[in-house]
């Protein structure tokens, strides 16, 4: 591709768009809080607290380029938690381990997962909210609600250059790890293969199962790590601590561009998306507007978002019917 | 002597409890252009699947590749053997750029590590320039035109190093001149040694293109001919069993002008119509893709605002605002895609033709009345002649004739008085198509007045008296079908 056309192409893409609604909202926070919104320390803050979903993120973007969706992860992200602080309390341990823990417990879930939507031919929605139910349910019965604190010095004894490395660290890793899956792995194309068009990568050869297996398994792996980095910032492992925004999670997916059909989106995209999310809800807090809005704001941005996607189509359409038809 | 590349032997094959292959007797010669062609149903997918190796076929069966026999399995297996299908939906990756769709089977390769895109690029542009032809291969595939999308089907194939190429009809959403690049890429393939299987209900394309000719019906082999052995009538009677009449068979038609469309005039789409459409009359509007035809058909059916001109019914002047009011106008339209725009698949017959009607099947409590709807369904798979004949069997179960005739019945169903069938015999074989033109006729004697708009001269030709030639959004010509023979009305639709 010859430079102009790539730049052309980027300029109409949805990710330039973005990047242009990214770069304003920076700009109106910043005039809104009078720089506080710009100082190192509060972009460092809002990173670090916003790491942990932003990893759950890249593993629902590969769901969803495959043509499913997962709600189950912050159950899977739940268990792994767990599993990761129960063994801190009773061996000591030390990082590798406990990053290794959350790693195979989220994806040995994210496997269940993975043989169920390969198998069943039941949308991918409707098996993740009862894996997520099963998964939330068992861990009520065995741990009775109660949360786990009091890790070891190496763990609770936390340096600035520690949380930035476990949390900022771990994001951008992982986004690179994923950016090169994607983009550089066989494996990486065929999910957007099978997200495109299923009976076509079957045709071709390409084992569907497997490329389950890899998809739920890393969105499993991705929310163990979130699920890490999470109880790191809080010093606690409770069922609670993650449940129920699993909507701001897909939220910074769906925002980053991804189509829900399947086959589309890219690790550039979802961390605009992460970005708008973590700037949205950082910027309201310092302008000193009550964090309830926030889910309104958030709301409202995805519906705009969409509104001026499917804008531009009809807009696009429209052109092509006063100019294209007769040939 | 002739070297077979591949050949089956007393083939059967059954699923489940039907026989689709009753003892198939077939070969390729190396290097040919061998046509394959039946009614739908008859057993030509399962050829194709036998062919190509994704299926097994029954005991006592022999398929013999490059004088070895070999046993079918899967999907990968037949690739290997250098075979490749080039499947009716062309199994393409929309969402993916051409040069990774043309080398997609690098992924699939285990000697290839990792993703290199500039190999990727590479492998793309050496196969479409052994193709001579040119592609952006940085646009994603659904970007792309049917005509060029197709021909990125065939470049994968290509990447892959095929030796046999079997096509399942790949003539269906071309227009005529993208058809004929298609055969000159074709003729040039088998110039380099490809054989090449061509599946296909056009029969005159099949009689330009192929050597040699493989009539199926019911499982069967009925025969293979040389190509300067048969003619499209007699092809059109080995397929269907039985003998197809060729004649004009107008039906006399009233004076009562029931529509009247004049100067209508739309953007670029088409400008300038004017027609007038009688009671009882086929009128046949006949153009290519892309000619304006099927933009000035949803005009009139109130789904494509006309900017100036008048659309008149019974001599009063109408405004549309949606098909809704068109509907109410008693004007039907039966869409040009009927798997897109007319049908859903997954429901019953009996919800697919209700569905246009439901309003009037309220009872007083404001319930959709079931046993009406059953026994309006009953009615017309009686009139039409229905083969499954049980409204709640889903709609994707059917062929492509009989679904086809669920659509027509859903509009009939609203008893229309102008009905607008739009390529009704796309993709439906002989004995289908006939049917449908009976059903015209028939529903014409009843004095319904209807246009039908149709790329193919010969269906207008037989069918409707008179005829307007639409190109690039105008009516260039009208034509008198009973003063002209088929030759002649060939050649004035062609402009020539």
């Amino acid at each position: 591709m010859n430079n102009k056309a790539a730049k052309n192409k980027f300029l109409k893409s949805y990710e330039f768009m973005l990047l242009c609604v990214v770069i304003i909202l920076v700009i109106i926070l910043a005039a809104a809080t009078g720089g506080k919104s710009i100082t190192p320390e509060n972009i460092l803050d809002m990173l670090t607290s916003y790491s942990a979903y932003g990893v759950i993120a890249v593993g629902c973007l590969f769901v969803i380029i495959s043509g499913g969706i997962d709600i189950s992860f912050m159950a899977v992200a739940a268990v792994a938690q767990y599993m990761a602080a129960l063994y801190m309390l009773n061996s000591g341990g030390n990082f590798v381990m406990i990053y290794l823990i959350s790693i195979v417990v989220g994806a040995g879930l994210g496997l269940i997962n993975a043989v169920l939507v390969n198998k069943l031919n039941v949308p991918t929605l409707i098996i993740t909210i009862a894996t997520m139910n099963i998964i939330y349910g068992l861990m009520m019965r065995f741990t009775s609600g109660v949360r786990l604190h009091g890790f070891p010095d190496w763990f609770s004894q936390k340096t600035e250059g520690s949380l930035l490395a476990v949390s900022v660290g771990t994001l951008i890793a992982v986004l690179f790890i994923a950016w090169f899956i994607l983009k550089k792995t066989k494996m990486g194309r065929k999910v957007y293969a099978v997200g495109g068009n299923m009976e076509a990568a079957k045709r071709c050869g390409v084992s569907v199962l497997a490329v389950h297996l890899f998809v739920y398994g890393f969105t499993g792996a991705t929310a163990g790590i979130g699920a890490l980095i999470k109880c790191y910032l809080s010093q606690q492992a409770s069922i609670e601590a993650l449940y129920g925004d699993e909507m701001d999670v897909l939220a910074m997916v769906v925002l980053g561009g991804v189509s829900l059909s399947g086959g589309k989106g890219s690790v550039f995209g979802t961390v605009l998306g992460i970005l708008l999310v973590a700037l949205l809800s950082n910027g309201m807090i310092l302008v000193g507007v009550s964090s309830y809005w926030k889910d309104l704001v958030i709301g409202a941005v995805i519906l705009i978002s969409f509104c001026i996607t499917g804008w531009r189509v009809l807009a696009s359409k429209k052109k092509e019917k006063m100019g294209g038809a007769a040939e | 002597m002739e070297e077979k590349i591949i050949e089956l032997k007393h083939v059967n094959k059954h699923y489940g409890g039907v026989h689709a292959l009753k003892d198939v007797d077939f070969d390729l010669n190396r290097g040919e252009i061998h046509c394959l062609i039946g009614q739908n149903g008859c057993g030509k997918s399962t050829m194709i699947k036998v062919i190509s190796g994704v299926i097994d076929v029954d005991e006592g069966s022999e398929v013999i590749l490059d004088g070895k026999k070999t046993r079918g399995g899967s999907a990968r297996q037949s690739m290997n053997n250098g075979v490749r299908v080039i499947y009716q939906d062309l199994s393409l990756f929309p969402n993916l750029t051409v040069a990774e769709n043309i080398a997609f089977d690098r992924h699939e390769d285990k000697s290839v590590r990792g993703v290199n895109w500039s190999e990727i690029y590479k492998q793309a542009e050496e196969v479409t320039g052994r193709m001579d032809i040119r592609l952006n291969l940085e646009s994603l595939v659904e970007e792309l035109s049917i005509a060029d999308r197709q021909l990125v089907a065939i470049a994968r194939a290509l990447a892959t190093n095929a030796r046999i190429l079997i096509m399942d009809e790949p003539t269906s959403s071309l227009t005529r001149k993208e058809v004929n690049v298609l055969f000159s890429i074709i003729k040039s393939l088998q110039e380099k040694g490809m054989t090449i299987m061509f599946v296909s209900h056009k029969l005159d394309e099949i009689i330009e293109i192929a050597e040699r000719i493989t009539v199926m019906r019911d499982g069967t082999m009925i025969s293979t001919f040389e190509n300067k052995d048969v003619d499209e009538t007699k092809l059109a009677q080995m397929i269907s069993g039985q003998e197809i009449s060729y004649q004009q068979n107008f039906v006399e038609h009233g004076d009562e002008v029931i529509l009247e469309v004049d100067s209508l005039t739309c953007g670029k789409q088409y400008k300038n119509i004017s027609f007038k459409l009688k009671k009882g009359e086929i009128l046949g509007i006949i153009g290519l893709l892309g000619s304006g035809r099927t933009e000035l058909a949803s005009s009139v059916f109130g789904m494509n605002e006309p900017e100036s001109g008048r659309i008149l019914l019974h001599g009063q002047e109408v405004h549309f605002k949606s098909n809704r009011d068109a509907i109410a106008n008693k004007i039907a339209y039966v869409p040009e895609d009927r798997l897109l725009q007319g049908l859903v698949l997954n429901q019953s017959i009996e919800n697919n033709t209700i569905i246009s009607i439901i309003n009037k099947l309220k009872n007083k409590l404001g319930m959709i009345d079931k046993k009406s709807c059953r026994s309006i369904t009953q009615k017309w798979i009686d009139e039409l002649h229905i083969k499954s004949a049980v409204p709640e069997i889903n709609a994707s179960a059917m062929s492509g004739g009989n679904q086809q005739k669920i659509v027509i019945s859903k509009w009939l169903s609203t008893e229309p008085e102008i009905l607008i069938l739009d390529q009704p015999t796309n993709g439906i074989d002989i004995a289908a198509k006939n049917t449908i033109y009976e059903l015209i006729r028939d529903l014409s004697r009843k004095g319904m007045s209807i246009i039908l708009i149709s790329d193919e001269a010969a269906e207008v030709y037989y069918n409707c008296p008179r005829a307007l030639v639409m190109h690039k959004g105008e009516i260039v010509k009208e034509l008198d079908c009973s003063s002209i023979t088929e030759g002649e009305f060939g050649r004035e639709v062609l402009g020539e």
